[in-house]
């Protein structure tokens, strides 16, 4: 009777293992991908000097000892008259605090650059050959090691010296660009959701609706990018762009944080509604008869109990779906977003960066360094990422306790 | 359209109904040959034959007492709701008047031991030919119960009238003979008593039609007055 | 022949809560019951019993317009509950249901507190009296009162099975209903929780008017004042075969079919 028992063991134990298997690659290619980001936003850099500090010395007193005074006549020493003028025009050098003079020579006189990066790996495990072609290589630098996500990364604006790089603006504008999606995408979605699951007749115009938003959500995104410059940046660009309420300064013609926002609300706004009507639908249908049942009308039932018993299903697709648009790239390209903003947005009127563009745009650029710091810019765009995904969690597991009672 | 009685949904609740009809035929049958045995005692002066109906009674005792169980078990264990619940309600009833008819036939026959030696010259005819009648009423009144039949239980009943003229005719005819001479009036109102016993058998079995029409009505109806 | 019951006089002769005439109900093309004609006894309970599929929880869902929630379901016939059609043009479904209130299969109670489950109801239809008081009569009517009083804040999804059918019960006679319509609500429930359940509706019935749909036929001989029975005929539609006080129907039913069901012999 039980003749084939072991065979049955044997076959459980083997898709057992075959699930393992599954979930070890997963983790596998996911740490490898960590690994070689971690690997390229870490290391040893060598650094030239254009002047030696040392040379810099007055009176044998070294260049970080000097005082104000000093300071500036060193400078004065070794920049143009223009950029001197410059310089005082902006504020007079007198008036400016001993350091900021010193950090001034040190960037205008000094001038060190990175001259060569390596890896991570390579600088923990092979320390001994990095420091060899260093020596070869660049005789005059020196060795030190860097790490390219520092505070001043993510202060900064962007440069086109890789090691004065920051991602200030790109945050902003991820940040900027993902509010305006959210605001757009949730309401409309969920609100097409409830329509759909709640009124909506079962007719022919309303199947075919449900199966084109079914097809939308397997639409490229890129096409979401071409709609969107056609919609938003152009036809719609006096809105935009903030033209025709008196703001923007004109500069973006609606390539503006707007537009983008509104793209990627286009692109989530299928899986967001998909994902709603789901939730909406596994509320059980006892509770809305009870509802009923009690004499509470269509609208009181859906605000009291669907919504309510629906929502942290919503919200998780709603994060899962936010999560996507912050790393869309291909859209924004479209949209066009600028490549090189050393402004921050000011508002859903100006021209704007967003994090995957800025790290996009790192990788295609000619310098090495970029590279690094396109690897600390992922860093910055995984930790934000993760940051919104646990507040949106947060949140949803205390709206999920407030709505249980106990 | 559904019949019920072949549907295979209650198998075993039916086959309990038709053990208890079954056992309430057994019990009837027993009944009637104490009350037929306890008047050929009387007849045959048969001294053993009294003793041996006298011995019967714990039997009839046993019967009531085991279908009595058997339908309180399918009371509380089937919840039997409309006919199957009256058919029990009958049943009960039922081995009640068996029950008494065989206490009738424990009087008959404690009458026919003290007889035994006596001679009988007035009335024995007519209390065989009662004895007969009751005890055919019995078995059809059963009958009927068993199968349910209103009409044959309608039609067993009516011969109770008979059996009451009877009774009254041995009434008279023994009050005559008590009057011819004073000696008689032992014997004569012995005999008596055992007609009036027979006489109450045709009550009983006219309370089973009763019980009959309850069953396949569920109209109680009162057949001793009709 | 399903005529027959309809043609009964009101059952027990009592003024009637409820009357049904001619109802039909079809989903879609289906004819789900047919011609269904009989009047409810106010402040008595009425079971409607009879196979799956016989309709009968049709029949109740048509007494409130709850039918309408199914979006195929058509009702044709009347139902005149205080006068009215409830069925009329001008009645609004949400005000019968407010006064038919409805108790279902599984204890359903909101995601919410124990307070809550019983005011909801209230303060939507616009209650202004004093919450506590309604709260507290609602579920001392509902005998829920000494075992809960202590925990109203806590979940109603937190009490046992009967605890919270009876919540529900105790929900549906806040908002002051006149009927309560019951689907089968002890079906979900152990025999102890379900007696408990059975001795709350004879109490009800002292205020309300009951109608129950039951698959447990005990439980319709035990609790109800008059009983219906419902087949389907050979097109699966429902039909009223047999409706009348429930101790003739279960001792000396008038129709054969209802005898064959009651006493288990088809169903």
């Amino acid at each position: 009777m039980s003749a084939n028992l072991p065979a049955r063991h044997r076959a459980g134990l083997l898709w057992r293992l075959v699930f393992h298997l599954a979930t070890a690659v997963a983790i596998v290619m996911l740490t490898a991908l960590l690994l070689t980001i971690v690997n390229r936003a870490f290391g040893l850099v060598a650094i030239e000097n254009a002047i030696d500090p040392a040379e810099l010395a007055r009176d044998g007193v070294p260049l970080e000892r000097m005082d104000g005074a000093a300071l500036t006549a060193v400078l004065a020493d070794h920049v143009s008259r223009g950029l001197l003028r410059r310089f005082e025009r902006d504020q007079p050098l007198a008036e400016r605090g001993r350091d900021e003079v010193y950090n001034l020579v040190v960037e205008r006189v000094v001038d060190p650059s990175v001259v060569q990066a390596w890896s991570l790996w390579d600088s923990l495990f092979r320390r001994r050959a990095v420091v060899a072609e260093a020596m070869s290589r660049h005789p005059g630098a020196r060795l030190v090691f860097r790490s390219w996500l520092t505070g001043s990364f993510i202060a900064d604006a962007q440069s086109s010296i890789p090691e004065d790089a920051g991602v200030r603006a790109a945050i902003k504008g991820s940040l900027g660009t993902i509010l305006i999606t959210i605001l757009f995408a949730f309401p409309v979605g969920v609100g097409a959701a409830i329509y759909l699951e709640e009124y909506a007749r079962d007719n022919r115009l309303n199947r075919i609706i449900q199966t084109n938003i079914n097809n939308l959500s397997g639409v490229p995104s890129i096409i979401y990018g071409m709609l969107g410059l056609t919609v938003f940046v152009r036809a719609m660009e006096p809105v935009t762009s903030g033209a025709l309420f008196g703001l923007g300064d004109g500069s973006a013609n609606g390539r503006t944080i707007l537009s983008a926002g509104l793209t990627l609300g286009l692109l989530i706004l299928p899986v967001i509604i998909i994902n709603a009507q789901e939730a909406i639908k596994a509320v059980p249908d006892s509770l809305r008869q009870s509802s009923y049942g009690l004499g509470a009308t269509k609208w009181q039932t859906i605000r009291h109990h669907v919504l309510p018993s629906s929502l942290d299903r919503i919200l998780t697709g709603t994060i899962l779906a936010t999560s996507r648009a912050i790393g869309e790239t291909a859209p924004m390209v479209v949209v066009g977003a600028s490549t090189l903003v050393t402004l921050d947005p000011t508002g859903p009127f100006s021209k704007f960066t967003t994090l995957p563009i800025q790290i996009y745009q790192w990788t295609a650029r000619p310098q090495a360094e970029f590279r690094n710091a396109a690897a600390a810019a992922i860093l910055v765009l995984l930790v934000l990422l993760l940051t919104l995904n646990a507040t949106a969690i947060l949140l949803r597991n205390y709206h999920a306790r407030k709505q249980v009672g106990a | 359209m559904v019949n019920g009685e072949s549907s295979p949904l209650r198998g075993q609740f039916d086959l309990s109904m038709e053990q208890l009809k079954r056992a309430l035929l057994v019990m009837g049958q027993q009944v009637e040959r104490s009350i037929r045995g306890s008047v050929n005692a009387l007849g045959q002066h048969d001294m053993n034959a009294a003793v041996t109906v006298l011995s019967q009674e714990a039997d009839v005792n046993r019967m009531h007492h085991d279908i009595d169980d058997s339908c309180l078990r399918l009371l509380a264990t089937e919840q039997p709701v409309a006919t199957d619940l009256r058919q029990i309600v009958g049943t009960l009833n039922v081995i009640g008047q068996l029950e008494r008819i065989g206490d009738l036939a424990v009087h008959v026959a404690s009458v026919a031991q003290r007889l035994a030696p006596e001679q009988f010259s007035r009335g024995m005819n007519a209390i065989m030919q009662m004895a007969d009648d009751v005890c055919a009423m019995v078995g059809d009144s059963l009958q009927a119960f068993v199968s349910q039949d209103a009409a044959m239980a309608e039609q067993v009943s009516a011969r109770d009238h008979k059996v009451d003229e009877v009774y009254a005719n041995i009434f008279r005819d023994l009050l005559s003979f008590m009057m011819e001479d004073a000696g008689n009036i032992a014997q004569a109102s012995s005999l008596l008593f055992v007609a009036k016993q027979l006489e109450r058998v045709g009550d009983h079995s006219t309370n089973i039609c009763e019980a009959v029409i309850f069953v396949t009505t569920g109209k109680h109806v009162d057949l001793n007055r009709a | 022949m399903n005529t027959h019951a309809a043609d009964l006089p009101v059952p027990g002769a009592e003024a009637s809560a409820l009357s049904l005439t001619g109802l039909n109900v079809y989903y879609g093309a289906f004819q789900a019951v047919r011609e269904i004609s009989m009047n409810f006894g106010t402040r008595r309970i009425t079971a409607l019993i009879g196979p799956s599929g016989c309709g009968k929880s049709t029949v109740l869902r048509s007494m409130n317009r709850m039918n309408e929630l199914v979006p195929t379901a058509r009702t044709e016939g009347v139902v005149t509950f205080q006068g009215r059609n409830i069925y009329d043009a001008d009645v609004d479904p949400v005000e019968v249901r407010r006064r038919i209130g409805m108790v279902f299969q599984k204890p359903n109670p909101f995601p919410k507190s124990i307070y809550d489950n019983i005011a909801w109801g209230a303060r939507i239809n616009g209650y202004t009296g004093s919450m506590d008081e309604l709260v507290e009569q609602s579920l001392r009517r509902a005998a829920l009162w000494d075992e809960v009083k202590d925990k109203l804040a806590d979940s109603g999804l937190g009490l046992s099975g009967g605890q919270q059918q009876r919540l529900c019960i105790a929900r549906a006679i806040a908002v002051h209903p006149e009927i309560i319509l019951m689907d089968e609500p002890c079906s979900a429930l152990d025999p102890i929780a379900t007696l408990r359940i059975e001795d709350l509706m004879r109490e009800l019935a002292a205020q309300y008017t009951i109608i129950i749909v039951t698959h447990n036929m005990q439980q319709a001989a035990r609790v109800s004042d008059y009983t219906a029975f419902f087949m389907m005929d050979e097109d699966r539609s429902g039909y009223l075969v047999e409706y009348g006080p429930t101790g003739r129907i279960f001792t000396n039913p008038d129709e054969k079919r209802t005898e064959d069901y009651i006493s288990g012999r088809f169903g």
